[in-house]
């Protein structure tokens, strides 16, 4: 076992993919359909390290691996978060903070009745919500206090947080994974229906093509822009149309006359829209001459085309071409003209045969192109990002605090995910590549604090931590049970988002990774974007004000 | 300058995406048509770690980089691999071997000429074909001498080699990528032209489909795969039959009747032989009849059919479906009935429209699908791989070398590469995961050894260790020219995959990355994947060879 140990210990690069591998093993196992999922590379890191302190992964490894997860999640959620904000984010925020504010209070009255100290209970407060930055503000804290603390006990304090923080962070993750896994039964909760409730009861709706003929007086002579400008929200887009015997690819400009035939393309409900403003459905479709007009299905890959919207491309003008649908990631929709275009998107063009070459160079239709990552967008936005983390923030009670590296990269992504892009810079990522990289930092993350916190988290174990265990174990727990059942039961969000809005308040990719594994939708990083910079603000403060009210009311007294 | 310093000394997480960023951007800027594209990145990376010796990447980064970056190479150039070394790997790497002797015996020649002590010129030779596995077999070898060299220079003959490596070793990357420009533009060689060409042979052409009337009496009568059986290696594939008023997706066992239409797909090479089996071209295309069959372009994303011949799913049977093209990566093909479907492959498949569904479970087509990265098999061959680079292999002279974490990885990747699927694991990565790995691993690995190396360089660019980096620059010089004037001027092989076979002899990624961006195609892998091996032995052979025959003639 020792050679074993040493020969590990002394290779960090074998070290992590073991714990990787063995985690993505580990996490694929069902057991009464519950698996771990990618969350099982933190457990088997947590074992590894705990047969060795020197089994550790060095921290410039997970740290550019927490980085480039961070920066991925945020530029992807972006545009949810700042709809949110609008929608509800500003309610939610304010719960989230109360909630975190109420756990604080708990660790106050955890010191003052569990005996637990000073520096014991904000260990266990910062990593009971598993939170670095905190407890590197608390540490900062501690030693700004150093004139009061006793010069005998001054190097106890300033470690004990960091002992009581590693007891506390295991179940910070494996608590709330529990939890979520607990009230997800308890609920009955069945993500594949509260995904199609979200998508208006019938799941994502499947997009149809209807053959239309022009026989509503009331647009009989009108050009097709002046007939769409009749509905406030089409959701539909036309394709061909025939005019007498001649097909063609419907531009804005053409009249519409009686007898024309149009195809509309969208979900039923957008197509009831289109058969009241046309008037009648025609009982034959529209036939697909193969010769002549086409669909294709073209990949967004231009950087030209990228971030722009639909109606600025003039393709019924330049191109005589439109899209009648787009598929990102792989949910289909029919784009409107407002829609920004992403790397990664796949579009269906519908044109004359002859004019593909020119749709195709313009959005560019490479499967390469959508995979290889711009770094340099990337570099300037975690560079930006890692500076964000870097500065420091005063606070009202005279003392600063950093983001760090979690916590700017991800405001940074937030804003610039939101730009979209900066004149030649296009700051999104394709979603192909997004999702490698999401993948890679994130299992890099895992492994390297699994690794790191396991030996703390075996030694202490042994010699009977288990008070400090079970206070954090409580913590996460009021936090979590009370985040659920308000959010779940009050707030009436779909479980899918209550976890993520938990996993967020917990600032836990983790927890994250878990929750958007059993949801299999992206409501969980819309709603942890939306809390987590307000959560991690709040924990920093509360920590550091924590330690100052502790500490000193521990040593007057 | 000295906060901007000190700052990048204590973030090292910063300084790579910095250095990273720069590279990038300088890497793009064009002059003169010639742009250095990802390899930038090191020259920035080498003129960060000029500035100060704590301005430098942690090596697990880098290592990490490089694993990633190699086993994802060798995945994807595992069957080019195989193929082209049954054609002419063996003269290949006899070629690659002569001339790395070649270049030894040079380091003799400048070794008596110049006077270079011995350990220099063996760390210059190691530095100049930028291998570190030969200079720590040469350094156990000067070991090994211990009873003949005074025991006051004992300490000094076994740091001579690494400090002579650290000279030679920027130029025996910057030299080939400089090399690979010049010999680029004296060739005038245009890539693109270069790319179409290899491809017009290699029959990736354009796809038509065309009509064909049924009208070959040889044919009439006969099953589908009877008729086809007759032509051997047909080359394209057949989606739609119409027999009368009804249109049938073709399977092998439908009947040909006189005045039947067949549609067939390929290249105009293929359709030719298609006429001639069919008889004649039908003037009018047999129309898309739109409620019965139609076709749909389907992602492979699940792992049970990916890795998986495309006869073994037997689709026509099953699901009355055929695949008529199919894509990888950029490039469009007629897929035989033996190609292995892989991971991110899009198909075009023919059937009727209420078979979709089925079909698309069956292959998946997920985006989402086929950019989650399988970690398990990553890691597994990454593990496999990581352990083959440790184990000590034994050499003729009794003495040992290791692969590595470049060498090792990209072997395993290889095999791995060839073998496509064991059991349930599929050892493939698919093609856009595999090139956000490789890019995300090169930059690492380019960022992590610029810093490293820049510092040694920028001491001895200032304190003039000029001697012995001109003597390295010869040698990197002499065995990249010699290279590519013997491959591509008497062996005709194509610009890139001269390229690629110098960054194998010199067993250098960073080269190989900028290959890899100028030719646009993977040909730099597949050659240096040919020579990677047995260059990799013969530099540590002849390194452990040198010196001994420098320190016996002492």
């Amino acid at each position: 076992m020792s050679v074993f140990i040493n020969f590990l210990a002394s290779n960090p690069l074998l070290l992590m993919f073991i714990v990787i591998g063995l985690g993505y093993l580990v996490g694929n196992i069902k057991i009464a359909g519950f698996s771990l999922g990618v969350s099982a590379v933190l457990f088997v890191g947590i074992a590894f390290g705990a047969l060795d302190p020197r089994l550790g992964l060095p921290e410039g490894m997970y740290i550019a691996g927490l980085v480039l997860f961070v920066y991925a999640i945020g530029l992807q959620s972006a545009p949810g978060f700042f709809a949110s904000f609008q929608k509800r984010g500003f309610k939610t925020n304010l719960l989230a903070t109360g909630i975190l504010g109420m756990s604080a209070l708990l660790a106050i009255l955890l010191w003052k009745f569990a005996g637990i100290s000073a520096p014991n209970a904000v260990g266990l407060f910062c990593g009971a919500l598993s939170n670095t930055p905190a407890l590197a503000g608390t540490m900062e804290t501690i030693k700004s206090l150093s004139g009061k603390i006793p010069p005998q006990l001054y190097e106890s304090y300033v470690n004990t947080p960091v002992v009581a923080f590693g007891l506390a962070y295991p179940f910070s993750v494996l608590g709330v994974i529990l939890w979520f896994q607990v009230f997800t039964r308890l609920f009955k909760v069945d993500f594949t229906r509260e995904e199609a409730e979200r998508y208006g009861g019938t799941g994502v709706q499947p997009i149809h093509n209807w053959t239309l003929n022009v026989s509503n007086p009331a647009i009989v002579g009108k050009t097709v822009r002046e007939a769409m400008n009749f509905l406030a929200q089409t959701g539909f887009a036309l394709s061909r149309m025939k005019k007498g015997d001649e097909i063609s690819v419907v531009s804005p400009d053409a009249v519409l006359d009686r007898g024309d035939q149009v195809v509309a393309v969208g979900t039923t409900e957008a197509l009831e829209r289109a058969l009241v403003l046309f008037g009648e459905r025609a009982e034959e479709f529209l036939p697909r001459e193969h010769d002549f007009i086409d669909y294709r299905r073209i990949f967004v890959s231009s950087p030209k085309a990228a971030g722009k919207r639909i109606h600025e491309l003039n393709l019924e003008k330049e191109y005589g071409a439109t899209i009648t649908r787009l598929r990102r990631g792989d949910v289909d929709f029919v784009p409107a003209p407002g829609t920004i275009l992403e790397l990664g998107d796949r579009i269906r063009v519908v044109t004359r045969e002859d004019n593909f070459d020119r749709v195709t160079a313009l959005f560019g239709d490479s499967m390469k192109g959508i995979s290889e990552t711009d770094f340099l967008s990337i570099s300037l936005g975690v560079v930006l990002g890692v500076l964000l983390g870097m500065i420091p923030i005063p606070l009202p009670n005279g003392m600063t605090f950093k983001l760090g590296y979690a916590g700017g990269p991800l405001i940074t992504a937030l804003l610039l995910g939101k730009l979209e892009r900066t004149g030649k810079i296009v700051w999104n990522i394709p979603f192909n590549a997004s999702l490698v990289m999401r993948q890679i930092g994130l299992v890099f993350f895992l492994a390297g604090i699994g690794t790191k916190a396991g030996y703390g988290f075996g030694s202490t174990f042994q010699s009977g931590g288990w008070t400090l265990i079970a206070a954090g174990a409580l913590i996460t727990t009021f936090v979590t049970v009370l985040t659920i059942i308000v959010g779940y039961k009050y707030m009436k969000l779909p479980m899918s988002a209550v976890m993520g809005m938990v996993s967020g308040m917990q600032t836990q990719p983790a927890c994250l990774a878990y929750a958007n594994q059993q949801s299999q939708n992206d409501l969980p990083n819309v709603w942890y974007a939306t809390v987590y910079p307000a959560s991690v603000i709040t924990k920093i403060i509360l920590a550091q004000v924590l330690a100052s009210l502790l500490i000193l009311m521990s040593v007057s007294s | 300058m000295q906060p901007i310093i000190n700052l990048l000394a204590d973030n090292p997480l910063l300084l790579l995406f910095v250095v990273i960023g720069l590279g990038y951007l300088i890497g793009s800027i064009r002059i003169l048509g010639f742009s250095l594209g990802v390899a930038a990145v090191l020259f920035v990376g080498i003129a960060f770690g000029a500035l100060d010796k704590r301005v430098t990447l942690p090596e697990p980064i880098y290592i990490t980089g490089l694993a990633l970056f190699v086993y994802a190479i060798g995945l994807q150039s595992g069957p080019g691999y195989f193929a082209s070394f049954k054609k002419r790997g063996f003269r290949i790497n006899v070629v690659a071997s002569m001339i790395i002797l070649a270049g030894a015996l040079l380091c003799l020649g400048l070794w008596k000429l110049l006077g270079i002590p011995a350990p220099n010129m063996v760390g210059l030779f190691c530095g100049a074909l930028t291998n570190t596995p030969a200079l720590a077999a040469s350094v156990e070898a000067v070991k090994s001498f211990a009873g003949k060299i005074p025991p006051d220079l004992y300490d000094a003959y076994l740091s001579a080699p690494v400090v002579s490596y650290g000279l030679a070793y920027p130029f025996g990357v910057l030299g080939v990528i400089l090399w690979f420009f010049v010999f680029t533009k004296i060739f005038k060689i245009d890539f693109a032209k270069e790319e179409e060409q290899r491809r017009d042979e290699a029959g990736a052409q354009i796809i038509h489909s065309h009509t064909f009337n049924v009208l070959n009496p040889a044919v009439v009568g006969k099953k589908v795969q009877d008729a086809l059986a007759l032509l051997g290696q047909p080359g394209f594939a057949l989606s739609r039959i119409r027999k009368g008023d009804t249109v049938h997706v073709v399977t092998p066992d439908i009947l040909l009747d006189l005045n039947d239409q067949i549609v067939a797909v390929g290249t105009s090479d293929a359709l030719e032989r298609a006429r001639l089996l069919f008889g004649e071209e039908s003037a009018v295309p047999l129309s898309g009849d739109n409620d019965a069959i139609d076709y749909q372009r389907i992602f492979v994303s699940s792992p049970k059919v990916a890795g998986k011949k495309v006869h073994e799913l037997q689709l026509e049977r099953e699901f009355g479906a055929t695949i008529t093209r199919l894509r990888r990566g950029d490039v469009d093909f007629v897929p035989s009935p033996d190609t292995i479907l892989e991971l991110g492959d899009r198909i075009r498949v023919v059937t009727r429209e209420d078979n979709f569904n089925r079909i698309r479970s069956l292959f998946g087509d997920s985006v989402k699908g086929i950019s989650e990265t399988d970690f398990l098999s990553i890691s597994l061959g990454l593990v496999m791989g990581v352990i083959a680079g440790m184990i000590p292999l034994p050499l003729p002279n009794g003495a040992t070398f290791k692969l590595g974490f470049a060498g090792g990885p990209l072997v395993v990747a290889l095999i791995l590469g060839k073998i496509e699927r064991t059991g349930k694991i599929v050892w493939s990565i698919p093609f856009g995961a595999s090139l956000v790995l490789r890019q995300l691993g090169l930059v690492f690995f380019l960022a992590g050894i610029g810093t490293r190396a820049g510092f040694g360089f920028g001491a001895t660019f200032r304190a003039g260790g000029w001697e012995l980096i001109a003597v390295g620059a010869f040698i990197t010089s002499f065995v990249a020219i010699t290279t590519i004037f013997v491959a591509f001027k008497y062996l005709k092989l194509p610009m890139s995959a001269v390229m690629g076979m110098v960054s194998g002899m010199h067993t250098q990624p960073a080269c190989l990355a900028y290959a890899n961006q100028q030719a646009q195609s993977d040909l730099p892998n597949v050659w240096y994947a040919t020579v990677y091996p047995a260059s990799m032995i013969t530099k540590i052979i002849l390194a452990q060879l040198l010196v001994s025959l420098m320190l016996t003639a002492m």
